[in-house]
């Protein structure tokens, strides 16, 4: 029998709802103190605007639906997904107040991309965006890169049982403590330490380059924060190709990989574990893909002799695999170029790279390592099992943090959830070619916004039918949360519907 | 025993040290050492794939 909304669910979800939202108010201080540094006045009025707004509803959310009970599986997976609803729509208040979008449709598209980490963008006139905005935007790809419900976690929900499931909702499901409080701020710890230091070595790359002290830090802590939770986004169109410099170029593509490395895999390495990296099955699919697909590329832009020389083959071509496999979409190439410039063979190959992924319970999207490892091990599994005799009893087993044995369940979870993502590619392409894109650039947005990488070929743009911008937030919200807790959401929320018809007629 | 006790050990006085903080800090150093190298390794082996295709399908 289907489980049935009850007004308890809605208000427990409302509870943790207003919690979450309580916490994304106090991040936004920090962009109201740079906009004070900077004088800013008009956008720090929109901050405060935004924190008031969010910490009225927080209270009043937390007053008014409080309860003492932990959430079950069901209530977290809506949890989950509704609380992303309610966080574009009030961080988005600043976003609208800046006047640097067209309709409130495209702020929530921005919104959307950058709590999944996407890095698809539709602000207008980046290049003239205030410095606190420009805050804002990057460190909502910071903060959902790590998980909005992981960011409530570690700060404000605590000695919850059903904490844990609010996070597995959240596609965050690795537990690296026994405690999930201590698990989230595990995450945090991990995400502020490389903060730091990712910001410091992008800062001195971009001071040596000729940018001022404060811009540098600026521009240093932007472009890591869009690395390393593989989003995407920059403070200037040219994105990457803006600093003209090798050494930022090499940081980012560091912040890249290292952001798109599963957070339990981080935290066992930290821990006084660096074999693991030899040994960790995501590792070694990542190593295999991105080595397919550089093949891909190099083998395509050198038989096309788009590119003179091996450096410009490398810092555009390469450099693109890196941020296409990591799910970043950080581009250090135009989108022209891509459409008019690039050979199919590197096309197919940037294409592949995207719908692939990083690894699980990391920033990245797409399919993600684990899974297309364990998918392809359970071939071989099924495989052996139809050569070998009926009699052969063996099992296969895989290294991630510890040995663990291949199940039938694993095996057919992992092919479900693949399964998924290439239908949203293919919904997106469809709507895309109805739109009247052609196929190919279609296609490459289509994936491009489902696996939440954020590289573009010129389709997503202000002007784009609003019917598109609907679609890819859609797909980057199921790409992001992994499909189930949107899947209950929906399910439930139909079955309100029905329930509220049937008793109307009656 | 907690971290920073002075404790005698045979008449000897010596203090221990907070061996879990230092072992913590080395151990993150370590890690995000690990990792950052790994990387280095990851692109040199990119740049020596795509040398080979580069060099191959453009002579």
């Amino acid at each position: 029998m289907l489980r049935k909304l009850t007004k308890f669910d809605f208000k427990i979800t409302m509870y943790y709802t207003g919690k979450i939202i309580l916490g994304l108010a106090f991040t936004m201080v920090i962009p109201l103190i740079i906009a004070l540094i900077y004088k800013e006045f008009d956008s720090a009025m929109d901050f405060i605007i935004g924190i008031l707004s969010s910490v009225i509803f927080g209270l009043a959310c937390m007053k008014f639906m409080k309860t003492d009970k932990p959430p079950n599986l069901f209530q977290s997976m809506i949890i989950a997904a509704f609380s992303w609803i309610f966080a574009c729509a009030f961080c988005s208040i600043p976003y609208y107040l800046s006047g640097h979008f067209e309709s409130y449709l495209d702020v929530y598209f921005d919104l959307m991309s950058a709590f999944t980490t996407t890095g698809l963008a539709l602000i207008k006139n980046v290049d003239h965006v205030s410095n606190a905005l420009n805050m804002w935007r990057h460190m909502l790809t910071y903060i959902g890169g790590q998980g909005i419900v992981v960011l409530a976690l570690a700060f404000l929900i605590r000695n919850t049982g059903g904490a844990y499931k609010i996070m597995v909702g959240e596609a965050k499901d690795e537990s690296l403590e026994p405690s999930i409080t201590k698990t989230a701020q595990n995450i945090w710890i991990i995400s502020l330490v490389s903060l730091f230091v990712g910001t410091t070595m992008a800062a001195i790359a971009a001071y040596y380059d000729g940018l001022s002290w404060d811009r540098s830090i600026l521009h240093g802590s932007w472009m890591f924060m869009s690395a390393w939770s593989t989003g995407g986004f920059a403070p200037c169109t040219q994105n990457l190709s803006f600093y003209h410099s090798y050494a930022f170029e090499i940081i980012m593509c560091l912040y890249m990989v290292m952001g798109s490395f599963n957070f339990a895999l981080h935290y066992v390495v930290w821990k006084g574990n660096p074999k693991e990296l030899l040994r960790n099955i995501e590792i070694k699919t990542f190593v295999v893909t991105l080595s397919i697909t550089t093949i891909f590329v190099a083998w395509g832009l050198s038989a096309a002799g788009i590119f003179t020389n091996l450096n410009s083959v490398l810092r555009r071509g390469i450099l693109l695999v890196i941020s296409a496999h990591t799910g970043t979409g950080q581009m250090a190439v135009y989108a022209n170029q891509l459409v008019h410039s690039w050979q199919p063979l590197a096309y197919m190959g940037i294409c592949i790279a995207m719908m692939l992924g990083g690894s699980a319970a990391s920033t990245a999207g797409g399919f993600k390592a684990l899974r297309i490892g364990i998918f392809f091990k359970g071939l071989i599994h099924e495989t052996k099992r139809l050569i070998l005799p009926e009699s052969a009893v063996f099992k296969m087993t895989f290294h991630h943090i510890k040995d663990q044995i291949i199940e039938s369940g694993m095996v057919k979870m992992a092919g479900l959830i693949i399964l998924c993502y290439c239908f949203i590619y293919l919904f997106g392409t469809v709507v895309g070619v109805a739109c009247g894109y052609p196929l190919g650039q279609a296609t490459f947005e289509s994936i491009s916004a489902g696996a939440n990488v954020g590289l573009t070929m010129g389709v997503v743009s202000p002007s784009m039918p609003a019917i598109l911008k609907i679609t890819y937030i859609i797909t980057m919200w199921l790409g992001r949360l992994e499909f189930l807790s949107i899947f209950v959401l929906v399910g439930s929320v139909g079955l309100a519907i029905g329930q509220a018809f049937k008793g109307g007629r009656k | 025993m907690q971290d920073g006790l002075i404790f005698n050990n045979n008449g000897n006085q010596s203090e221990k040290k907070p061996a879990i903080k230092n072992g913590v800090i080395k151990n993150v150093v370590v890690g995000f050492s690990s990792e950052v190298l790994f990387a280095l390794c990851l692109f040199a082996w990119l740049v020596i794939l795509t040398a080979i295709f580069f060099f191959v399908l453009s002579s």
